[in-house]
């Protein structure tokens, strides 16, 4: 496993990373622009934390991304850029301030697939907005492109969510989903049928809506519920 | 448990479901409600539990003779109301022991150890040949129907309930997992004789395992009827269409033959 930690005083010279290997890229407190280059079938984790951040990676294999952000202005760009590649990116955040989370999927080539799934956690009053852009152009066929955005409020506040689809190809098989509001009141119900109190019950739908499906280690879980513990006693 | 349930109306959407609703359920019995699908008989689980969708214009619900209205979900549920739910929810990233962990931890009001909770899950586990891969699978997710009322049943094992209700258990279970998961609440109920039942069904497979002392016929918002176990037979060959006007129709010579 790599581990490369991006702060500021440890910003490399060099704007092109390549990855070979499962990798953990920590943001810490930074401003970067980064170019990552992907041509193994490899799992990343990013944790992304008080950072502006510009990352595009080149994708020239099967690339699971599992992408947990805190505070974070983030864009980020996935060139899908040989025949049969594919992108999974699950994306968490807690969301504190006014942020926006821009992901570019551009299918440059054909057969490609990408899923992109984004959960924000609006924890305070200020606005996040998500930005989803999939983009296929015209001489990629048989392309899938999937994503689910979801934003959960905690507190009134006017987020936004704008998937757009830019398919120029017949071909292709692109779906989208958003939602945004608050505590699902089935889930709740459920949970708290079994005696599990109201807040307990917010902290696992937290959990679950945080976790979704994404393919961690129990040490990068356990980073994410440090985060989600200070919400939650 | 005593269940005494008064003059309850309740209203979802200002649709009236329930109008006037009667039932005591004492401790240590074993009642049924059957009724027509979109009766009603979802929704009285749902609003003994304390479903907040739902709306309690008026009547009452008192447990040993107190009222529960004020009390939220989980406070019932403390109080020892189970709910075994016709369609239990899925929910992801989040594993079946975790949960399980929290609604004990939070129900028993004490911390359990962790060798002592693995230790009870995997006897609960085992009485219901619940496999244990299950428990590290999150909750509900991708599992079959009859997997998820299993999974009810061992949440309920789990919280020891005074009061059970089960909403159509018996869907979604084959006839093998029926026996077994009945014998497990039935063992329970030799266990815990003062825990009082309510049963909902649209058949009588259920009833065969898990033998009530009262058969209910909701209709209309209300009980039209009430009759013993063979009563559930006597509905499964002839429909409800003998209650359609009152219980005057209700002859012993159409429903009994
Ligand atoms: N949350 C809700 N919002 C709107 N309508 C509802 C809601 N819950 C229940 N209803 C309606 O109330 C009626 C009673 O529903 P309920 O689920 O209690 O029926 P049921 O007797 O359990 O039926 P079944 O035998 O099919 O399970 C139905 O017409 C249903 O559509
Ligand atoms: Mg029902």
């Amino acid at each position: 496993m790599n581990k490369i930690v991006v702060s500021k005083n440890n910003i490399k010279e060099e704007k092109i990373i390549y990855l070979d290997d499962d990798s953990e890229i920590y943001y810490d407190d930074v401003d970067v622009c980064l170019t990552l280059v992907v041509s193994k079938p490899i799992c990343i984790f990013e944790y992304i934390r008080n950072s502006k951040i510009d990352i595009s990676y080149d994708i020239m294999s099967c690339v699971t991304i599992n992408r947990f952000g805190i505070d974070s202005e983030i864009v980020s760009t996935f060139n899908i850029n040989k025949e049969l590649a594919k992108v999974k990116c699950y994306y968490s955040c807690f969301n504190l301030n006014d942020h926006k989370y821009v992901v570019n999927i551009n299918h440059l080539k054909e057969k490609t697939e990408s899923f992109v799934l984004s959960h924000g956690v609006n924890v305070s009053d200020k606005k996040l907005d998500f930005l989803i852009n999939t983009n296929v152009v015209s001489d990629s066929f048989d392309v899938v492109s999937n994503q689910d955005s979801k934003i959960l409020l905690l507190k009134d506040s006017n987020c936004d969510i704008k998937p757009n689809l830019c398919i120029n190809n017949d071909d292709v098989v692109a779906n989208h989903s958003a939602y945004i509001g608050s505590f699902n009141k089935d889930l709740l119900f459920y949970l708290m049928s079994r005696g599990i109190s109201y807040d307990d019950a917010c902290k696992l739908i937290v959990k679950s809506f945080v976790f979704s499906d994404m393919d961690i280690t129990f040490l990068q879980r356990g980073l994410i519920l440090e985060e989600i513990n200070k919400y939650w006693r | 448990m005593d269940i005494k349930i008064v003059d309850l109306c309740v209203k979802v959407k200002d649709k009236e479901i329930l109008n006037n609703f009667n039932l005591n359920i004492n401790s240590g019995e074993i009642h049924v409600i059957m009724g027509p699908n979109g009766v009603g008989k979802s929704t009285l689980s749902k609003v003994i539990m304390g479903n907040s969708d739902y709306d309690v214009v008026s009547g009452d619900i008192l447990v040993n003779g107190k009222s529960i209205k004020d009390l939220d979900v989980s406070q019932r549920a403390k109080l020892g109301i189970f709910l075994s739910f016709q369609n239990p929810l899925e929910i992801e990233g989040v594993t079946n022991s975790e949960f399980l962990k929290t609604m004990v931890r939070d129900v028993r009001d004490s911390d359990i150890s962790l060798y002592d909770f693995i230790k009870e899950v995997n006897v609960c586990s085992e009485e219901l040949e619940f496999n244990k891969d299950m428990l590290h699978r999150h909750i509900n997710q991708n599992f079959s129907g009859g997997e998820k009322k299993k999974n009810e049943i061992l949440q309920m094992k789990m919280l020891r309930p005074k009061f059970i209700i089960l909403d159509e258990l018996d869907s979604g279970l084959d006839v093998d997992s029926l026996h077994l998961v009945c014998s497990n609440i039935n063992k329970y109920l030799e266990d815990n004789p003062s825990c009082a039942v309510l049963i909902i069904t649209h058949y009588t497979r259920l009833l065969k395992e898990i033998v009530p002392d009262y058969v209910h016929v909701l209709k209309d918002g209300k009980i039209v009827y009430t009759g013993d176990s063979s009563l559930a037979e006597k509905i499964e060959k002839s429909g409800y269409k003998v209650f359609d006007n009152g219980t005057s129709n209700i002859a012993e010579d159409t429903v009994y033959e």
